[in-house]
């Protein structure tokens, strides 16, 4: 799961549940030559400048920072959005870095209301519901 | 509506022409409407589209024009049309028959038509010619056909360009020893070739070696009404131009294809270019039922997606669409997503294979619970569940208008579009009629997928919320059967 697909999720379909929004992400380790590391992969996507200036104004970008930090995977991106980010490529890059290049492969999103689990497995996350939840 | 203005402004008589028939054709039923299309298409034909001269010299100057013949699933000719106009050029003159166009071509355009993504398969146009049936003998008919092909029709040139475009390396004009020597060679390992198994029909013209000789068929399709069959025009002509160009004969392992139209009482001859239809690319692993490439580019188009746009396809299946959307727009943000396990697993490994540095998401949804914000997302193509061999026309009737609201839930209101393909047109006029205020058509067509009527709904989301939005209760008809 992509950072920007995060971005657009909520879990709002299920019962009792108005808003649902930012699902929270819990990343689960796998172990490497003993280590433990996040099971999460940085794969390469191409860039594409216009696009990454088009998608930002879009996003909540409170939700992006908080769950970029979650995964570390932050980077320098700052806290707030900065001004005039159409022409910062340097910052667009980075965006694009964690935008579509970071991805979750295993872990839970988590909704922030109710605490149901969403479990991501192999990088897809099953947002599919029980009977009793609609 | 833009293409049409286009069409408008650029072209004169031509446009116009096609135009005035554009607009008829949504008054006529089906059978005049393709009696109509053949004949004027025919009157058309013969005056606009150059076969390739038999007087000019075979050459490649770039200035030569030669004909080109394309075939699509039928349905989407405008959409293939526009294609054209915009890759090649806006005055181009194209004619539109049902399920192909026949335009004229320079040479270095050629490039440019292979790369094109709404087409199924590229002919070259070689010959065109009339005849005066006498509906009376069958032999009389064919002889006709036989004179024809052996006296005036000269396929020369538009071989030469068959050859310089499929990079066929072996001899196109053999001299009699040698077609002997083939001959010969081949039936002694005929049994060998017939024991290979593998790709049905056709072979890649590139792969040849140097001094083997063109191997052959001769395909007839038939319009109208005529005395003879198809398969005895295949017959004859292949039989005259064996006799001409001493090429071996070979149905199934074959390097050109020449197609024969009759079309009631004119004979158009094509060569085939495209050795293996163009749909078959971006997919690995086929569900029961994947859509082809073509279908989904053309899908694509007529949602027009802009800079930034999010697409989603809500039942991905195997991942045609949001694959073929990754590959050409790679200026939108392109998720999809299936309920069921299988499906998602295909369309990963399909992902995997085709389109892993594309903007591109998958994931396990249901479609009438779909996780996202309201009025958030710009573009939804997908291909519904046709009751056929994926779900049943029964629980369509409930499904459908559950997607159709979910869909305006999460559909900007205003600036979303939708572009939805099904087969269960009852269903989805029902469904339609109780989300009626959160869409307005805007283009309805009519589609034959894999010999199923189908039909494409681009619909675009109105200005109303979705909170203001109570579905109107509807009445299932049922049709008491005689």
């Amino acid at each position: 799961m992509k950072l920007l697909t995060h971005n657009m999720l909520t879990s709002k379909c299920l019962k009792g549940v108005t808003v649902g929004y930012p699902l929270g992400i819990v990343v689960s380790f796998r172990s490497v030559y003993n280590f433990k590391a996040k099971d999460i992969k940085v794969s390469e996507v191409d860039f594409n400048s216009e696009f990454i200036a088009r998608i930002i104004p879009k996003l909540d970008w409170a939700t992006l920072w908080k769950a970029a930090e979650s995964i570390g995977h932050v980077g320098e991106l700052p806290q707030t959005l900065i001004q005039d980010f159409e022409t910062n490529e340097e910052f667009l890059k980075k965006v694009h870095h964690v935008l579509l290049e970071v991805e979750v492969i295993n872990g839970d999103l988590l909704c922030p209301e109710s605490g149901r689990k969403f479990p991501i497995n192999d990088g897809i996350p099953n947002m599919l519901l029980n009977e009793d939840e609609v | 509506m833009v293409s049409i203005k286009i069409f408008l402004n650029h072209c004169t008589f031509h446009a116009n022409v096609i135009e005035k028939r554009r607009k008829s054709y949504q008054f006529l039923p089906l059978e005049q409407h393709r009696a109509r299309d053949i004949s004027e298409a025919a009157r058309e034909l013969s005056s606009t589209v150059h076969p390739c001269q038999p007087s000019s010299f075979p050459g490649k100057t770039p200035s030569e024009t030669f004909g080109i013949a394309k075939l699509m699933v039928t349905g989407f000719e405008w959409q293939a049309v526009d294609e054209c106009k915009e890759k090649l050029n806006k005055n181009v003159k194209i004619i539109k028959e049902r399920g192909k166009i026949y335009l004229n071509v320079f040479w270095n355009q050629f490039a440019q038509i292979q790369k094109m993504r709404s087409i199924d398969n590229v002919f070259i146009v070689a010959d065109v010619r009339k005849f005066e049936f006498s509906g009376i003998s069958k032999e009389a008919d064919l002889q006709l056909f036989k004179d024809a092909v052996h006296n005036d029709m000269k396929l020369e040139k538009a071989l030469n360009i068959w050859k310089n475009i499929t990079g066929f390396q072996g001899k196109i004009y053999p001299t009699i020893d040698e077609y002997n020597r083939a001959e010969k060679d081949r039936k002694l390992c005929n049994t060998i070739i017939t024991s290979i198994k593998g790709k049905k029909r056709g072979q890649d013209p590139s792969d040849t070696e140097k001094d083997e000789i063109l191997r052959y068929r001769v395909t007839c399709e038939r319009t109208g009404k005529h005395i003879f069959e198809s398969a005895e025009v295949a017959r004859a002509i292949g039989g005259e131009l064996q006799d001409k160009y001493l090429w071996l004969v070979d149905l199934s392992t074959y390097y050109l294809e020449v197609v024969c139209k009759v079309i009631s009482n004119e004979l158009v001859t094509q060569l085939r270019v495209t050795h293996e239809s163009k749909h078959h690319r971006n997919i690995v692993s086929f569900g029961p039922t994947t859509l082809r490439a073509t279908v989904c580019y053309n899908l694509l188009r007529l949602a027009h997606p802009n800079l930034g746009d999010i697409i989603i396809d809500p039942m991905c299946g195997s991942g045609s669409i949001p694959i073929e959307a990754a590959l050409v727009y790679s200026q939108c943000y392109i998720m999809g997503g299936d309920n069921h396990p299988k499906a998602v697993f295909k369309t990963k490994s399909n992902i995997e294979a085709s389109s892993s540095k594309c903007k591109i998401d998958l994931l396990h949804w249901n479609v009438s619970q779909l996780p996202f914000k309201d009025s958030f997302v710009d573009i939804i193509v997908t291909d519904m569940p046709f009751g056929k061999r994926s779900g049943r026309m029964i629980d369509n009737r409930i499904l459908y208008k559950e997607i159709l609201i979910e869909l305006g839930r999460i559909m900007k209101p205003l600036t979303g579009r939708s572009v939805l393909l099904t087969y269960d047109r009852r269903s989805f006029s029902t469904a339609l009629q109780a989300a009626r205020n959160l869409f307005c058509v805007t283009k309805t067509l009519g589609v034959n997928i894999g010999g199923l009527q189908a039909a494409v709904y681009v619909l675009k989301r109105t200005d109303i919320s979705y909170e203001q939005f109570k579905p109107k209760f509807v009445k299932h008809i049922t049709y008491k059967k005689k």
